[in-house]
Parts: C-alpha cells; sequence; structure tokens
C-alpha cells in the first residue's frame, strides 16, 4: 500500500468531476477490501506502470454515471450506451493522467495504458494481485462511486 | 525586474523564451516579479502554466527561497514550493514545512498537510518524526495512514504501542468485515517494524474480526518468517481452537525447521487434541521439513479420524522416503480395520507418490488401493490412478490399469461444487459426495468458485470452506446470491470457526446451513442428502 501515491488521483477526481461535470465528489472513508473484485454498473480500468505498477479502477452505479454525463454533455443522458462508455474511459484518462502528473512533481514517473471500460448490470471485474486494494468511496448528491487502487 | 517589464509586450512564444531563459539563467531576484504574475493570470491561461513551472524552475536551484515561499500566504506559491522541497530534498526547508504542517493541521487543511508530510519524509529529516507520531491519529484516514506508513518504513520502534493501539481498536469496534486504512496502514508498520513487541501483538491478534485485517495479520507474520516463529508456538499453550489452527497455517507458510519444531511440540506436549488442530498441525508439517515432523507424520498414520488420516497422507506424499513406505506397507499387511482405513485414505487423498511407492515394493498393496479407487465411485479419482498405473508400466500396472478402465464412476448427473484452500479438504469431500453417486467440481478460494459457477455449468449444492485467501467464503456467498441463477442454490459452509458473530455474517450473507469441524462422513452425507 502506498498512500502517497493515492492521494494525487483522489485530488485528481474531485478536481475533474468538478471542472467537467459540475459534480462535487465528497471522499467517504477509505478502507481495504476483503477481496480482489469489484461491482458495479459501470467500470473504467487503467493499468499503471513505472515506480508503481498496478491497475486503478472507477466503479459508478447507474444513477451516478448518468446525472455526471447528463452535466458533461448539458442533455439528459438516459441510458448507458457508447457515449457513456467513451465518457467514463475519458474521465478516467484524465484523473489518470492529473494523477501522474502531480506524482511527477513529487518525484514518482508513473505510465498509463489506455482505460477499457466495462458495463452490464452487477458486473464483475477482478484486480489480478495479491497486494491488499484500497478502495475510496466517492459520494455525490446523485449516487456513489468508487476509486480502487491496486498497487504493487 | 526589467526584463520582466516587457512581458505583457510579447506575444506568446516571447513570453515562453523570456521565462524560460529565467530558468536557464536561475534569475532568483526574478521571484517577485513572477509570483506576481502567478497572481494575475490564473493558471487556466495558455501561460498561467508556463509562469507556474517557471516558478517551480527557479526555485529547484534556491533552497533558502523555497524555504521562505512555503511561508507564503499566497496558496499556490505554498503548494508548488512544499513540492521543490520534496523533491530536491531541501533540508534547509525542512523548519518551514514543519511549521506550515502544524498550521495546517490546525487548520485542518489536509490538502497542505498531506503534502508537507510528503515533502519532510522525502528529506527524512528526524525532526519530522514528532509530526509524524502526532499525525498518526489524524481525523483523515489519508493523513493518518501517511504517517503511519512513513513510521513504518522508519521502523519507528517507539510508535509501537500506538500502532499496537490503533489495530486493537478496530478490533474491538466489532465484525463488520471491513479493515479502515489506517488499520491495514498500522499492520503493515507493525510488520515492517517487527521486534518482539510487534510480533506477539500481530500474534496475539491472529482472530482480528475483520478477514481484511486478518489477512495483512498473517501475511505480515509470515513474512517475519523466524520471528514470528517464537510468539506462535506461544498460542499452542493458550486454550484457543481458532487461534491454534491459524498459527499452525502460519507455521505451514513459514516452512522452516524451526516453524515444524513448534508444530512437533505441540503434538507431543498434548496441545493439539482437538481434531481440528491435528488436521491443521498435520497440514502444516507437509510443507515444513525435517525428521522430527517426518517422524511426528508417521506417528498420525495411527490417526482415527478420516479426515485428519487424510491431511496426514497428503504431507507425508510430498516428503515420502522408505521407511515411510515401509512403515505404512506395515500397517496395511496387518489387515485390521485401520489397515483399511489408510488404503481408503491413500486413494481420497490422491496421494499418488505413496501410491507408486507401495506399488513398487508390494504390488498386492498396490492391487488394495486400487480396489478402493475403484469403489470410491470418483470418476476422476480412477482417471488419475489409472494413468499413474500406465506410467509405470510394469505388466501388473498395466493389467490393473485395464481393470480400472470403464469404472470411471460418475461423469454425468448431479453435480456440487466444493470451495476450499485446503487440498485435503477438497479430497475429503470429493470422497464423500463420490460415494453418494454425485460429481463435483472444486475451487481453491471463492473468485475461483465464481469462475466456476459463471462458467453455466448447473449445480445443485455449493460446499464452501469460510477463511480463504483472495475471497473468502461468506463474501463468495454474498456474491452467489447476487446471481440471479442461483439465489435458491443451497450453500453449506463448513468452518472451524467457533465465533457467534461470524456465524451471523455468514447467514447474513446467504448462507444456508453452517456445519462446523470436525464432523462425520455421516452428517455432511446427511446434510448434503437434505437438500437435493
Amino acid at each position: 500500500m502506498d498512500v502517497q501515491i493515492v492521494n494525487p488521483f483522489i485530488d485528481a477526481t474531485i478536481h475533474v468531476l468538478s471542472s467537467l461535470a459540475f459534480t462535487q465528489a465528497h471522499v467517504g472513508k477509505p478502507y481495504v477490501k476483503k477481496d480482489p473484485v469489484a461491482q458495479g454498473d459501470v467500470s473504467g480500468v487503467v493499468g499503471l506502470t513505472g515506480e508503481a505498477k498496478g491497475t486503478i479502477s472507477v466503479t459508478f452505479t447507474r444513477k451516478c454515471i448518468l446525472t455526471i454525463v447528463s452535466k458533461m454533455f448539458g442533455e439528459e443522458v438516459t441510458e448507458i450506451n457508447d457515449e457513456v462508455k467513451d465518457a467514463v474511459g475519458e474521465i478516467l484518462n484524465i484523473v489518470s493522467g492529473h494523477g501522474r502528473q502531480k506524482l511527477q512533481g513529487m518525484g514518482k514517473t508513473l505510465k498509463g495504458a489506455i482505460p477499457t471500460v466495462i458495463t452490464g448490470k452487477n458486473h464483475v471485474i477482478t484486480h489480478i494481485t495479491t497486494k491488499p486494494i484500497i478502495a475510496i468511496p466517492f459520494n455525490t448528491e446523485n449516487g456513489d462511486f468508487t476509486f480502487e487502487f491496486c498497487l504493487e | 525586474m526589467k526584463e520582466l517589464e516587457r512581458f505583457d509586450t510579447l506575444d506568446f512564444l516571447g513570453q515562453v523564451n523570456l521565462l524560460d531563459s529565467l530558468v536557464q539563467n536561475g534569475s532568483l531576484e526574478a521571484l517577485p516579479d513572477v509570483i506576481q504574475l502567478m497572481e494575475r493570470i490564473p493558471r487556466s491561461d495558455a501561460i498561467g502554466l508556463v509562469i507556474r513551472n517557471t516558478l517551480k524552475g527557479l526555485l529547484s536551484s534556491g533552497e533558502d527561497q523555497t524555504a521562505q515561499c512555503i511561508a507564503s500566504d499566497n496558496r499556490e506559491v505554498k503548494t508548488i514550493a512544499i513540492e521543490v522541497a520534496g523533491q530536491k530534498r531541501f533540508a534547509g526547508a525542512a523548519g518551514a514545512l514543519l511549521e506550515e504542517a502544524r498550521k495546517a493541521a490546525g487548520r485542518q487543511e489536509y490538502g497542505v498537510l498531506f503534502a508537507a508530510i510528503s515533502a519532510l519524509s522525502a528529506i527524512g529529516t528526524a525532526e519530522a518524526f514528532d509530526l509524524f507520531r502526532e499525525c498518526m491519529d489524524s481525523e483523515d484516514p489519508l493523513i493518518s495512514s501517511q504517517c503511519i506508513e512513513i513510521l513504518g518504513e522508519l521502523r519507528d520502534e517507539a510508535s509501537v504501542g500506538r500502532l499496537c493501539g490503533i489495530v486493537s481498536r478496530s478490533d474491538a469496534q466489532g465484525a463488520s468485515g471491513e479493515c479502515d486504512l489506517p488499520t491495514a496502514s498500522a499492520i503493515t508498520a507493525l510488520g515492517r517494524i517487527r521486534g518482539s513487541e510487534a510480533v506477539s501483538f500481530l500474534v496475539s491478534k491472529l482472530h482480528h474480526r475483520s478477514p481484511a485485517a486478518r489477512r495483512l495479520i498473517h501475511e505480515a507474520l509470515a513474512a517475519a518468517g523466524a520471528e514470528s516463529v517464537g510468539p506462535l508456538a506461544e498460542v499452542f499453550q493458550e486454550d484457543d481452537v481458532d487461534k491454534k489452527i491459524l498459527a499452525a497455517n502460519i507455521l505451514g507458510l513459514i516452512g522452516s525447521r524451526e516453524a515444524g519444531d513448534v508444530l512437533v511440540r505441540a503434538l507431543d506436549k498434548g496441545q493439539a487434541l482437538h481434531p481440528n488442530i491435528r488436521f491443521a498441525v498435520y497440514e502444516a508439517m507437509g510443507r515444513t521439513p525435517g525428521m522430527k515432523t517426518l517422524v511426528c507424520l508417521a506417528d498420525g498414520l495411527e490417526e482415527t479420524d478420516q479426515m485428519v488420516l487424510m491431511a496426514v497422507i497428503s504431507s507425508l506424499d510430498v516428503q515420502l522416503n522408505p521407511w515411510i513406505r515401509d512403515r505404512m506397507a506395515e500397517s496395511i499387511r496387518k489387515g485390521t480395520a485401520h489397515s483399511s482405513a489408510l488404503v481408503k485414505a491413500i486413494a481420497a487423498s490422491r496421494s499418488l507418490n505413496i501410491f507408486e511407492a507401495l506399488f513398487g515394493l508390494d504390488e498386492a498393496i498396490g492391487a488394495l488401493i486400487a480396489d478402493a479407487v475403484r469403489d470410491s465411485g470418483d470418476g476422476e479419482l480412477t482417471e488419475q490412478f489409472r494413468g499413474k498405473l500406465k506410467e509405470m508400466g510394469t505388466n501388473k500396472a498395466l493389467a490393473i490399469a485395464a481393470g480400472l478402465e470403464g469404472k470411471a464412476g460418475n461423469t454425468g448427473g448431479r453435480k456440487i461444487l466444493a470451495v476450499d484452500d485446503s487440498k485435503a479438504m477438497l479430497n475429503y469431500y470429493q470422497s464423500i459426495t463420490a460415494s453418494m453417486g454425485l460429481t463435483i467440481a472444486t475451487a481453491e478460494n471463492g473468485r475461483q468458485g465464481l469462475d466456476v459457477l459463471a462458467a453455466g455449468e448447473p449445480f445443485c449444492l455449493v460446499i464452501t470452506d469460510m477463511n480463504m485467501p483472495v475471497m473468502d467464503g461468506i463474501e463468495f456467498t454474498r456474491q452467489v446470491r447476487d446471481f440471479p441463477d442461483f439465489e435458491g442454490l443451497p450453500v453449506i459452509m463448513i468452518t472451524t470457526e467457533s465465533e457467534r458473530s461470524q456465524q451471523v455474517i455468514a447467514r447474513e450473507a446467504g448462507v444456508t446451513e453452517f456445519l462446523q469441524k470436525p464432523f462425520s462422513m455421516e452428517k455432511l452425507r446427511e446434510l448434503i442428502g437434505r437438500y437435493l
């Protein structure tokens, strides 16, 4: 576990959602997960390499992501379609970029891969790791989402 | 500064070149003007970002200036200076960082506090130790975890007492199953610091209420290796079955001769009387090589509990020698009821090494084991032994292999899924279900179990262990219940867990029946039968 690496991504998430989607996200109580599985309606996963290796994932509930994307596009989005999937990939990409930029400032260089987006009610994604997974729950007025960090 | 006076008259490229020349020339005297530009031009402006990078570049060559900027009232200047101080490891800025961190802690400005602590940890100044210790109890869990991690890296023995306090408090908070970040960090830090106080404490929390915390404790103790062996040995003097089982598992993971000696002593001194402890001890002995453990395992051949006997056989299968082979042969030749139990256990444990060795010594014993394999009705088991016989290739072996052909047993019909991280237990379930005419699929943890279920094959029942690596039985059951197709699938949880609270969580997760070890084959058969 390395909280110093996690924190820049939290700041980046709050910043990105506030500036792109006019959504105030509040950080909940972080915890260590019992298992390597994330469950939700829409998830994005991005791999990291460099001074830390691992994956970052974000999992949204349906209501939360539809509200965020509606605010981003300025029109109501009512179903999880390709545009929503693209938006999740983009959010994760920007968070990954901002977070890595901050870490670079702290002297830690990380490279990010291209995000993958998974959809489907109650789908399951698994981090391939034996290390503990840090989950950071966020809440917004329109539902919750969770960032998960799994770093070797 | 003169050069910057013409800044506004230049085009974008000219502005970039001008700012770049300041950094190249190390023009620290330009700092006040650059800060003024920053205050006037926002970051979102195209040149705004370049101005901020210029400040960063200039501060990188000025330790004193960086220290001054840390105390700046301008939040952006302060943040950049803190970042530079950490990146450049400016020891001269440590005092300003400490002062700023304390102010930020008082004002609960966690962003600044986090950055200042990161910078101080990069500089590594001893003056900051007290700050890290103070902030261990911060209300912000990320700050608290950050300081705990740093103190762990620094192997700060003075923090051990408070780290223990953090882990104890979360243990007392109830069995929600969740492990908060400071607790996880404290366990990892104690595992890094080690020393008798930290290791003994972790051993005392072997049975922490949160499964995630428990797993981290076990990993830390296994990683501490030799240092853990003494404190784990003391667990066997207590009167706690669950803890003794967990201690045996960790000693197995440590896998050293010393760890094996502790297991041997536990058996010799009568500290492992409960069958579940004996099972765990014998299973762990399979991973702790040494003459003493081998002698103990040989004595274990006299065990009467079928499950325990299978653990003994499984462990002997990986460290077989001629003396053990001869002793087994002698027991089997006696023709007693125990001889027959031994033969069945060798078959059910899939102990192909023992089978090959005994067959090589005495073909009649090999034939007895082959009979037990055939009688088991277990198709997969039969195939494994048949393959071994063909590999051995003697006339007698090939003849027996031919006899097993077509005795593949149940390959269709009703199927159950067994999930357990103990190979001996999976073999045990396999032998029970085969005798009931059922086929079985096995998985070593909840995650694998979910994959098996998700593959779409129909199952009529699931047997699962509670404590497993990767994904435990409770979470596995929760996830099973989330599949619409498996809402009504009976789930029997089998465990050594005796705490009532854990059973309540298991029931809430959707477990249908709870069966506590030790149990007889008949009891499990009856329970399975009830749901078929």
